[in-house]
């Protein structure tokens, strides 16, 4: 470890690059406050190959179970010209559309159309082509296409441009643009599980908030783009789409203030002492040695970056190994948000317990005020057991 | 959270093992429960995969499996295999004592809620309606065992007819790992039982490794053992020799996952059966009797009926009398454990003291100027109590006599009024004497308000609902 | 709406007339929106004694005090000359009628309907009127605090009265459940919904209606919480001359305590912060800051001066807010002591958690932040409702006590709270309002 990272790109040197989309900004916003976390974002490490590295356990695939039935179930509400879907959004979003006129904006269309063209600037021409499909949409609504699939859109984290693959299908009516998430959740007897709506409620966001700026660049307002958001998903057991509808106006503003506080890069790296590196990933065919040598250096170069150890961490590639080094420091952190709130400044179990018990002196207001609540409540406990507890 | 819960889980951090939060058990164990586990085929809630299932833990646990879970032939031929058991198990418990009440009731034991939800809210919510009269119906067991499900999982807190496990362990013991780790069964059994020469973060850890107790299995399992077995049962086609084989191994790789989790469903329950029976046990227990029977006669008669969504009227009523149970387990809980108690104490919502001095003939006058016996109690806090006056307690040992908190005289000591329960001469024998260690709760007994139904929805709760795809 | 800029109180005046013009067209279902102090348990009052000349008209409130404050707002209005109404109290076998009306000309208490037959207004709260027989029917009644009283409650008015005019504030604490409720979220009519949001759902022709002027909140408080809080916005019906505070005694010693008060005096606002540290909920020094202001509040002398004239500010006019009830009994003792240290009456402060001062009013709140001393921000402390009762108490000023570190706090924050589709979605966000209020709150740091 020679070289001084002068930038993100240098602190990840050789490990494998995980570029950002939706789901994964929405991720790195759940961890807020994370310099580990958020260092591992904005350099665009692929956390799931880390997590497996350094904690030595594969992270758990997808089940292609899982996979068949999503995408099963997105092909069939997409099949014959969009006919599901546009039912649903003359229903539920109340729009009136005579005739769809779809565009599909994936990599592989596009490459059809423009040989040649490969990497980074696929998603520049994607990217651009998108904002023309758009400028068009809102400028010729009876004209243009009115359907685009597989857009790409630009998003600033960090401050750098993040390139957005929308899974979004987005509407244009009437000069309104519309956003429509197709998830393979089911919506048992009217309910959807709330931890995955929460998900897919925030990654939409992320999707209408780089929409909203892409139309802004354009020159239109931003309420061009509906907060209205259709969701469809899979009625009952069945293959039948099902369709709801939110208004995520909530979730937008609060992703906007939240991007907007995301550390700059600069200030990042100014966090990271010079020479800090991951190590490139071992291959396939490499022995005990190497993969061991390598989960050794990339524990050491996470050493440097402070974790924050919460409740919402057990989401994170990194939990096993985060959680490992919270029980080595015997950290409050290890027991979950609500313990460590009610430890207020003391961060040690051992230096928790010593207050409890007066085997060490308060040195501030708020270990005074843990050492009597504790001891309080140790003392209500070993009341009630007469003494044994 | 309250300082008794944290000061024990930095006690589990530091002993590196689980601390019992309570002295009593606060569940009803029956003497031969059904232990049930599965898997449901990833990311397809409706296509079970396997259940394991057994009511002893010495004998090994019958076992079906779907070889093809999205075929629905398949799927009803291995249900009812486990539709006809359960049938059997819960026929035991049809007899009835002299006031037609079943003298015991079935208990269904599951590794953690997701598994309660699923049965309950999935298999028997999509079975239970089955009819069995059309194309290609279902055997006859497989709606039965719907509708019984469907009554497990609708089950109220304090219930003991359905036991999931992490949650009946989580209620007795706090351990040293974040709050959503202990819905891993064999990890939070490594905190509270540890095997020999480990503690409880390194037994969590290993039970970790274990196999998902489900009902969500292993997505690497899933790619790398199951996709190949439903692949070779597509392979097999009409052969019924190559369909056996397949089933066999397949079997076999679910007994391999599942069998952990059933066993440590009994581990679980040999955790809490060490605990002496808190004393309401018996009178939840009862009442969950009382529910099974009535089940069981609207079965018989035929009018097991479930909504799939409720009427506003259902849900209100829902509504109000899961409260009420809620509070109930609460305050029987407290009043029967010192230890829980011991929380509210440390909270500073209930007051422990040793009792001063009693002044039962104290009288005092009441708005309309009447004369009012209100006995006095005069304690001497062990905690520091800090309600102010006017604060409403309870004796703990006597929730009937209701307290109230009079403004304190800088003595150090607290003063407490009767307001009823113990002010009429044949009520007077309980208060407490001077010297008894005693606790005031903000536990009363609950009351009851008769209320009118509301028979018919109102206008206010009409919705028009347009035909919707939903119907 | 669209009329003429107008004078706060012809305003208010026209928005009430349209409400009885609702009414008076044979609306089914009226919901008004009231923001806090605009007035609410004024209209009440006065569309019941319009409406009784037609028939009998129940108004359902939530609490046995919300019903003993309506009685006696009908007894002061009749004292000013406002029409005389004869008034029913319908109350549970238990209930003992307060000193200071149980004598009333013109009010029959009864635990029965038959009692009060003869009555033109009859007050109960819901859970009274979910006991009687629902035989009984009105053409109309009155539902005060819509948006406190949870949808199950309403099913018994439902049953019995065929027209409603609901009224609330929207930006209250929302009425909530001791029990999981997951089985009850996620679909349209949940039993734990707001009244309001129930009739919105199922009467979509509903009229709504805002209120649009606060008599309470004063100038400098209104703009912020009609911001951070209310969709509709309201404005304050006083100027900012009309309100002041003035203190009669320099303070004896320059401090934080002093500042405070003197800041509010001048602005309407202060904010004290004391050092960034987490702490346990019940922060010593927190109890300790707040109950310095409450004494130099006392020592002041400080006269009110307001659209009704000036007088000396008496304890009782003073409030203290917290989020916690261990909050509440540590800063109830430490006032207490603090009495029996100076002779100071500093104890007969009104001192409780935002759920109990919902619905109340008083001169000076002196708040104890939600977020002060936590580690990391949850959603009941994050919860805008409860954030905007304790700000919305005051008709003079308002004192916020907090540890620092609540903008690392609200920045560390992850907002992953569960979402449960087919709920009427929040317009409201507790994360955001608490980044407005502190970006106000800032400027006002002594």
């Amino acid at each position: 470890m020679t070289n001084t990272p002068v930038t993100l790109e240098g602190f990840r040197g050789e490990f494998p690059r995980q570029p950002l989309n939706a789901r994964r900004v929405a991720g790195a916003l759940e961890a807020p406050g994370c310099q580990r976390r958020t260092a591992l974002d904005a350099a665009g490490v692929n956390l799931d190959k880390l997590g497996s590295l350094i904690s030595g356990e594969p992270r758990d695939r997808q089940s292609p179970f899982a996979l068949t039935r999503g995408n099963q179930f997105e092909q069939q509400v997409v099949a014959n010209g969009m006919a599901e879907i546009v039912a649903l959004a003359r229903r539920h979003l109340d729009l009136a559309i005579p005739e769809v006129r779809q565009h599909d904006l994936s990599a592989a269309a596009v490459r059809e159309a423009y040989p040649g063209v490969t990497g980074a600037r696929m998603n520049e021409l994607r990217a651009r082509l998108t904002r023309q499909r758009t400028e068009e949409m809102l400028t010729d609504p009876a004209q243009a296409y009115n359907l685009i699939r597989h857009a790409m859109t630009r998003l600033d984290f960090g401050g750098e441009t993040v390139y957005l693959e929308q899974d979004v299908l987005a509407f244009a009516i009437d000069g309104r643009i519309h956003v429509v998430e197709i998830k393979s959740y089911p919506r048992i007897d009217g309910r959807a599980d709330p931890t995955k709506a929460s998900a897919t409620v925030r990654q939409t966001a992320v999707y209408v908030l780089s929409l909203q700026q892409l139309v802004v660049e354009i020159g239109a307002p931003p309420e061009v783009v509906k907060t209205t958001t259709m969701i469809v998903l899979p009625e009952n057991l069945s293959f039948r789409p099902t369709a709801v509808t939110i208004d995520i106006d909530m979730y937008v503003r609060r992703l906007a203030r939240q991007l907007a506080s995301v550390p700059r890069a600069a200030d990042i790296l100014d966090a990271i002492p010079a020479g800090t590196q991951l190590p490139a990933h071992p291959d396939n065919g490499a022995d005990n040695d190497e993969v061991g040598a390598a989960a050794t250096a990339a524990r050491e170069a996470l050493a440097v970056l402070p974790p924050r150890f919460t409740d919402g961490c057990v989401s994170c590639p990194l939990f096993h190994s985060c959680r490992d080094e919270a029980e080595r420091h015997g950290s409050i952190a290890r027991l979950g948000t609500a313990v460590a709130g009610a430890c207020g400044d003391v961060t040690s179990i051992a230096a928790a317990l010593d207050l409890a018990d007066g085997r060490r002196a308060p040195a501030s207001p708020s270990e005074a005020a843990v050492a009597a609540a504790l001891a309080r409540g140790a003392a209500a406990a070993r009341i009630a057991t007469g003494g044994l507890a | 959270m309250n300082a008794l819960r944290t000061h024990q889980a930095l006690q589990a951090a530091a002993e590196r093992r689980a601390v019992t939060t309570t002295t009593r058990r606060h569940v009803h164990l029956s003497s031969s429960p059904l232990v049930v586990v599965g898997y449901h085929l990833a990311g397809d809630p409706g296509a079970p995969l396997a259940l394991v299932w057994g009511t002893a833990r010495d004998e090994t646990p019958h076992c079906m499996v779907v070889p093809e879970p999205r075929n629905r032939a398949l799927r009803f031929e291995a249900l009812d295999e486990f539709a006809i058991d359960l049938l059997a198990y819960l026929s035991r418990f049809e007899v009835r004592d002299d006031g037609g009440t079943c003298v015991d009731a079935p208990q269904l034991v599951v590794p953690n809620a997701g598994t309660a939800e699923w049965l309950g809210g999935i298999v028997g919510r999509f079975t239970r309606n089955l009819r069995t009269d059309g194309d290609a119906p279902p055997p006859a067991s497989v709606p039965l065992a719907g509708k019984h499900l469907s009554f497990f999982g609708d089950l109220l807190p304090g219930s003991s007819l359905m036991i999931a496990a992490t949650d009946a362990l989580t209620l007795h013991w706090q351990t040293g790992q974040l709050p959503s780790e202990d819905l891993n069964l064999a990890a939070l059994l490594g905190w509270i039982d540890p095997p020999d020469g480990l503690d409880g973060p390194a037994a969590a850890r290993l039970g970790e490794q274990a196999p998902p107790a489900g009902p969500d299995s292993d997505p690497n399992w899933d790619a790398d053992v199951l996709a190949d077995l439903i692949r070779s049962w597509h392979v097999a086609g009409d052969d019924p020799a190559a369909q056996a084989a397949v089933r066999g191994e397949l079997e076999g790789e679910i007994r391999e996952q599942l069998v952990p989790a059933w066993m440590d469903c009994w581990r679980a329950l040999d955790q809490l059966v060490a605990l002496p029976a808190g004393d309401h046990v018996a009178g939840r227990w009862l009442s969950d009797r009382k529910v099974w029977t009535a089940h069981s006669a609207r079965m018989a008669e035929g009018r097991a009926f479930f909504r799939n969504i409720p009427t506003p009227v259902q849900a209100a009523g829902r509504l109000r009398f899961l409260e009420s149970r809620t509070q109930n387990l609460q305050r029987e809980m407290a009043w029967d454990d010192p230890l829980v108690m011991a929380a509210l104490v440390a909270s500073g919502e209930a007051l422990a003291g040793r009792v001063v001095a009693v002044d039962a003939d104290r009288q005092t006058f009441n708005a309309n100027g009447r004369r009012q016996r209100r006995p006095m109690i005069t304690l001497e806090p062990t905690l520091d109590f800090a309600r102010p006056a006017g604060t409403n307690l309870y004796l703990s040992r006597h929730p009937s006599v209701k307290l109230e908190v009079l403004p304190n005289d800088a003595s150090g000591l607290i003063r407490v009024e009767v307001l009823k329960g113990a002010n009429q001469t044949k009520t007077l024998g309980l208060l407490p004497t001077a010297g008894d260690e005693i606790v005031l709760s903000p536990y009363g007994r609950p009351e009851f308000y008769q209320r009118s139904t509301v028979q018919e929805i109102p206008w206010t709760h009409l919705q028009l609902v347009e035909d919707s795809e939903e119907s | 709406m669209h009329a003429e800029p107008v004078t706060p109180a012809e305003a208010a005046a026209a928005t009430r007339e349209q409400i009885w013009g609702t009414l008076t067209a044979g609306a089914r279902s009226t919901l008004v929106d009231s923001p806090p102090g605009a007035g609410k348990s004024t209209l009440v009052r006065e569309i019941g004694r319009r409406a009784h000349r037609r028939a009998q008209v129940p108004i359902v409130v939530q609490t046995n005090d919300q019903a003993d404050d309506m009685i006696r707002g009908y007894v002061a209005d009749q004292r000013r000359g406002a029409a005389p109404v004869r008034l029913g109290r319908l109350h549970a076998g238990d209930y003992l009628p307060p000193a200071d009306i149980r004598t009333q000309q013109g009010l029959t208490f009864s635990k029965s309907l038959t009692d009060l037959h003869d009555c033109d207004v009859i007050v109960a709260p819901a859970a009274k009127w979910a006991t009687v027989d629902f035989d009984h029917s009105w053409p109309f009644a009155i539902v005060d605090e819509a948006y406190q009283m949870r949808s199950d409650a309403l099913l018994p008015i439902g049953a019995m009265m065929s027209s409603l005019l609901l009224v609330g504030d929207p930006g209250q604490l929302a009425p909530f459940t001791t029990a999981d409720d997951t089985r009850f979220r996620g679909r349209p009519l949940s039993p734990l919904e707001t009244a309001a949001a129930t009739i919105l759902t199922t009467q979509p022709e509903t009229v709504r209606l805002a209120l649009p002027v606060s008599w309470r909140l004063p100038s400098q408080a209104a703009d912020l919480i009609s911001d951070a809080f209310y969709e509709v916005p309201f404005t304050a019906g006083t100027q900012p001359h009309q309100r002041r505070l003035s203190r009669g005694i320099a303070s004896l010693h320059r401090g934080r305590a002093a500042d405070a008060v003197n800041t509010a005096a001048r602005r309407g606002w202060a904010y004290v912060e004391l050092d960034d540290v987490p702490m346990p909920p019940t922060d010593p020094d927190a109890v300790q800051a707040i109950v310095d202001v409450v004494e130099e509040l006392i020592s002041a002398d400080i006269a009110l001066e307001d659209e009704y004239g000036t007088r000396p500010l008496l304890p009782s006019d003073i409030a203290v807010g917290v989020t916690h009830r261990d909050q509440r009994d540590h800063v109830r003792t430490a006032l207490q002591v603090a009495r029996a240290r100076t002779g100071m009456p500093v104890d007969e402060v009104v001192v409780d958690t935002a759920n109990v001062l919902q619905g109340r009013e008083f001169q000076i709140v002196v708040v104890w932040h939600p977020l002060s001393g936590r580690r990391d921000a949850s959603q009941f402390h994050l919860d805008a409702g409860r954030l905007c009762v304790l700000l919305s108490r005051h008709r003079q000023a308002c004192i916020v006590v907090s540890r620092g570190g609540i903008r690392d706090q609200l920045a560390g924050h992850s907002p992953t709270e569960p979402v449960w589709l087919g709920e009427s979605a929040p317009t409201l966000d507790g994360w955001h309002a608490h980044l407005a209020v502190l970006d106000h709150l800032t400027d006002h740091a002594v």
